[in-house]
């Protein structure tokens, strides 16, 4: 799985801001990533699984295992609901 | 003299963000603001606005965001184009402003009205603004007539 192409994340006013390409930011539909939702979303620019993201959340940060298992899945969850992953 | 017409206003927490939009060369959408200076156009909690970086040129019955010299961040119609500065007029102000080019932040490049999306380049949007304009004169001799009726006849 991976991130569907056409969203940008910029840094905008101190957040990190999901931001479809070429287009303009609109309030309504507004999404903000925290520290580890934007790492997680930078590895989703490639191909990935979740085993490889709760590694590279384990290399990155300092959690445990079953903690950052639980983040991974409920981030995934959240991008697949929103229909961000391809 | 009615002082109590609001002008319209964009919220300071919406700022950075609007501001660091802009700077990317984006529009930002859709915008709530405060105030009744710019009725019957933008109705306060009901209607927003998109905001544009500033073109090269602004031009007449442009509504540009601007920002007053106390901070506040204002959005009134160019009703006219000095050599070096605006003149800005609420749609539901009777005093003129002089703006320099260096007050200007952005511009509105199409406003929502309800749920309905119209392009500032709407015919019937620049026609309003055009007729409302020419308007002026008479609505303020009208709210002048009333406001002497209220005081002759209170």
């Amino acid at each position: 799985m991976k991130i569907k192409n056409g969203f940008v994340l910029r840094q905008v006013a101190g957040q990190t801001v999901v931001l479809p390409a070429d287009s303009a930011l609109d309030l309504n539909m507004m999404i903000t990533l925290n520290e580890t939702g934007a790492f997680l979303w930078e590895r989703l620019q490639n191909d990935t699984d979740e085993a490889a993201l709760v590694v590279a959340l384990l290399e990155e940060y300092d959690v445990d295992e079953e903690t950052a298992k639980q983040s991974v899945q409920a981030f995934v969850k959240k991008l697949s609901d929103n229909e961000f992953l391809c | 003299m009615n002082s109590s017409v609001e002008h319209i206003i964009i919220e300071e927490e919406l700022i950075p963000l609007l501001t660091d939009t802009l700077a990317m060369g984006q529009k930002i959408r859709y915008l709530p603001f405060r105030g009744v200076s710019m009725l019957p156009m933008l109705r306060q909690g009901k209607d927003s606005v998109e905001l544009a970086p500033l073109p090269e040129k602004l031009h007449k019955y442009d509504l540009p965001l601007y920002r007053y010299p106390n901070g506040k961040y204002v959005m009134h119609r160019i009703v006219g184009v000095k050599e070096d500065h605006y003149l800005c007029l609420g749609d539901n102000t009777y005093r003129y402003e002089h703006i320099k080019p260096e007050q200007m932040i952005a511009v509105v490049s199409a406003f929502k009205r309800g749920d309905k999306r119209i392009e500032a380049t709407n015919f019937w949007y620049r026609l309003y603004s055009r007729v409302w304009y020419w308007c002026y004169p008479a609505r303020k001799l009208l709210r002048m007539g009333k406001s002497w009726l209220r005081r002759r006849f209170k």
